[in-house]
């Protein structure tokens, strides 16, 4: 869809409609970041922007990241992957013992060799035995917590720290160092500028100081996942067969497209994805795998999925979100507070768009809603840290429920296929 | 072979080659962790063997059953309730409380607090319906969103001050009164739980609503095929939330047998994974009522047998329980979906011989 497009086919059109889809995301991306910096200086809480919290967002976003990238290359070739989590269980696993044995880049691998496994059973059970998807990751889920209980017990029990439940750790700055960009340590001018906290400015100085100061290596090797799978899947023969046999199989098939071989691919590095992802959490904690150290991570993955609308740019997105309220929960809980009036601003832009489309029954209630929060701001009542815990969740139940006839799922995904069925 | 021999095989086939295939995926793994297959599955049978076991197994089993009830209810219409496990956590903390909280004699109690959690349970699961009866949401991704969610407010509940205490520090609600635990009978040295008559009960009157009755017809019919279901007078969205409010209806009681027989309270350290763990009673049991009560029992002999490998000469390899299990689950439904291609293969090549036999009598 194109601006002039739109101009011809309705003159009235606003200038909001008018602006181009990504120049609309910009502003709105500006948009937000203006009334969270402005959230921030009323409320006073400083680490809704400080460096220390994008440092967090960023690490723990990375997983969720690459779980719903993983989702992405599955769902985009057809195949539902609910054993994302239990991917990512084994790829903490698989990151712990390689990563034992042989250093952090091991750990990085070894977490893809064993989320790719998870994504080859999966693969095998849906492609070539046509189970239902979701069963398939269910049971996935299952296995990849059993075996990786089984396995520690044999193989981390009475190594070290190791237990049934704990790998033992690894040195994880080997060949592994930190990146640090002069200028943006705590002394530095930037640093100052954010200890101000001015609106608006400051904020520029902590996010950026977050965003650029400090960056793991293996930081920086998750985050070009982002790119790679958008070109991989947008712009590559492989993806454009990949694609189709996620919104046709029978068309793709009838064309020489080996469904099943991509979808195999698909999957498995699908699985990958997630693994790494997992790996990730193994290198923070100090190269030790623990059991339920993905807590949830590969179903917040699958939301943030959905929540992007299929779309690696949405994943991030998405992904980001769910780790910045991860981030808010865990370690400035107080700065919630402020989220309180991100919500009675957010609440009220969004009932002011509804009032000018005429859709006054939604724009009264969201006006509603912005009272509410308005008023719990006010008498400065906590936000519990639980409650924080289940934003994402409900921000996605949200989104899916206003937006449902929005999103678009590649069509073929979830459907069972069979080579030569021509439907 | 005959046609009903045939059909017998086929049913058979599918879970006797997954529970062949799971045992030779666990002697391999135990092979390669460097213990002896035999000696584990002779200890893990004679463990398994005991009045003790056999009695633990039963008690353990009723969850599971519950559990695969309550998934095979959605599961006959196309419902897939992952969500069983939030439902019946968040109900069970509700029962608790009611059980203990509220005046009253101790049966008016056990009625009451399961009677909440039924309710807790079904309103739960509605929310899923709805939103997929009236906005179009994949009931998978908001059950597993409903699950997160359920996290969050079990822990807020825990710490609400009104209901629950802190006591060896741990979070937990008020213990029931004695007078409202549920009766349990004493054989040999090991309680039995009679809360075994109520998952009777349920597995019964499953068999009769899906079977027997107009709304088990009605569920699935709009199941097999929708469009005819809708042409007969089914209204889908209405099925929908129907049928997900009874999934969870159902789920709600899934912690029954564990707050009203063992804990008789609620705690952070209540039973996890039963919502996952009856996915896979479910579909071993292919949602037949005598099926998954085979399944459950199973699952919970197993759980129960392989503690006998916290002891020489096999220790340390316990977790084999939890790789039967999943392995069981995942070849299961391989082996059924392969055997079903094979009477369809089957069906359609005597129908073709059929059809040859009437042309080759036909005159030229």
């Amino acid at each position: 869809m194109t601006t002039t497009y739109v101009d011809l086919a309705d003159p009235k059109a606003s200038w909001w409609s008018s602006t181009s889809r990504s120049r609309q995301l910009v502003l709105m991306f500006f948009g937000a970041f203006i009334v969270l910096s402005l959230a921030r200086a009323i409320s006073g809480e400083n680490d809704l922007t400080s460096e220390f919290t994008v440092t967090n967002t960023i690490a723990l976003t990375l997983p969720i990241l690459l779980a719903g990238l993983g989702g992405l290359l599955s769902e985009r070739a057809g195949i539902v992957n609910i054993g994302l989590e239990g991917m990512m269980i084994l790829g903490t696993w698989g990151a712990g013992f390689f990563g034992y044995h042989y250093g952090p880049w091991g750990a990085l691998i070894g977490g893809a060799l064993a989320g790719a496994v998870g994504g080859l059973v999966h693969a095998v059970a849906t492609v070539t035995f046509g189970v239902d998807h979701v069963i398939s990751g269910t049971a996935i889920n299952l296995l990849a917590f059993g075996w990786a209980r089984f396995l520690s017990a044999s193989l981390f029990k009475g190594r070290g720290s190791g237990s049934e439940t704990n790998s033992p750790g690894f040195d994880t700055s080997k060949g592994m160092p930190t990146l640090r960009m002069p200028g943006f340590s705590n002394s530095g001018w930037l640093a100052r500028l954010e200890f101000k906290h001015w609106p608006v400015v400051s904020d520029i100085a902590g996010v950026s100081r977050g965003l650029l100061g400090t960056w793991q290596l293996y930081e920086l090797v998750a985050v070009t996942a982002v790119p790679l799978v958008a070109w991989l899947v947008w712009k590559t023969k492989f993806g454009l067969r990949l694609r189709s046999s996620g919104e046709k199989p029978s068309a793709a098939d009838s064309l020489g497209v080996n469904v099943v071989l991509v979808r195999y691919l698909a999957v498995m590095a699908s699985g990958a994805l997630a693994g790494i992802g997992g790996a990730l959490l193994v290198l923070r904690n100090n190269g030790a795998y623990s059991e339920g150290q993905t807590n949830s991570r590969g179903y917040l993955g699958l939301a943030a999925l959905i929540f992007g609308n299929w779309k690696p740019g949405g994943v991030l997105a998405g992904a980001t979100l769910f780790g910045f309220l991860d981030t808010l929960q865990l370690t400035a809980s107080t700065a919630v507070r402020g989220l309180y009036l991100l919500g009675v601003v957010g609440c009220l832009i969004g009932s002011i768009v509804f009032f000018r489309r005429k859709n006054a029954r939604v724009g009264r209630s969201l006006a509603a809603v912005s009272a509410a929060l308005l008023l719990f701001y006010v008498s400065g009542i906590d936000m519990n840290d639980d409650l924080v815990k289940t934003l994402p969740y409900v921000g996605t139940l949200l989104v899916l429920a206003v937006f449902s006839r929005r999103l678009r799922p590649p069509a073929a995904s979830g459907q069972p296929w069979r080579k030569g069925q021509i439907t | 072979m005959s046609i009903n021999r045939k059909k017998v095989f086929y049913a058979l086939a599918a879970p006797l080659g997954a529970f062949v295939l799971a045992i030779a995926v666990a002697g391999l793994a135990l092979l390669v962790s460097g213990k002896n297959p035999f000696v584990a599955f002779k200890q893990m049978v004679i463990y398994g063997g005991t009045v003790d076991s056999l009695i633990n197994s039963i008690n353990e089993a009723l969850p599971l059953f519950v559990s695969g009830v309550a998934v095979a209810i959605g599961f006959r219409t196309n419902l897939f309730n992952i969500g069983v496990e939030g439902q019946y956590r968040l109900a069970a903390i509700i029962a608790a409380v009611v059980g203990a909280e509220l005046p009253g004699p101790g049966f008016l109690r056990i009625i009451m607090a399961m009677t909440a959690a039924v309710i807790v349970g079904a309103m739960y699961a509605s929310i899923a319906g709805l939103l997929k009866a009236y906005r179009n949401v994949n009931e998978v991704i908001a059950t597993i969103m409903l699950n997160g969610v359920m996290t969050g407010l079990v822990a807020v509940l825990l710490k609400w001050d009104l209901i629950a205490t802190i006591k060896d520090q741990q979070l937990r609600t008020r213990r029931l009164p004695k007078s409202a635990w549920f009766p349990s009978v004493t054989f040999g040295g090991s309680e039995l739980y009679l809360w075994v008559f109520v998952a009777i009960a349920i597995g019964i009157g499953y068999h009769y609503l899906i079977n027997r009755s107009r709304f088990g017809f009605e569920l699935r019919a709009s199941g097999i095929n929708p469009g005819a279901a809708l042409a007969a007078g089914v209204n889908p969205k209405r099925m929908i939330v129907k049928t997900m409010a009874l999934s969870g209806a159902i789920a709600g009681l899934v912690g029954m047998p564990l707050l009203l027989q063992r804990q008789h309270e609620f705690t952070q350290q209540f039973q996890q994974g039963l919502g996952f763990a009856g996915i896979a009673v479910a579909l071993v049991g292919r949602q037949k009522a005598a099926g998954m009560a085979a399944a459950a029992l199973l699952f919970a002999y197993l759980t129960r047998a392989s503690q006998a490998l916290t002891s020489p000469p096999t220790r340390g390899t316990k977790e084999i329980g939890t790789i039967l299990q999943g392995t069981m689950m995942l070849a299961a439904v391989v082996a059924y979906e392969v055997v079903r291609r094979r009477a369809e293969a089957n069906a359609i090549h005597e129908a073709a011989h059929r059809s040859a036999a009437q042309f080759a009598e036909v005159p030229a």
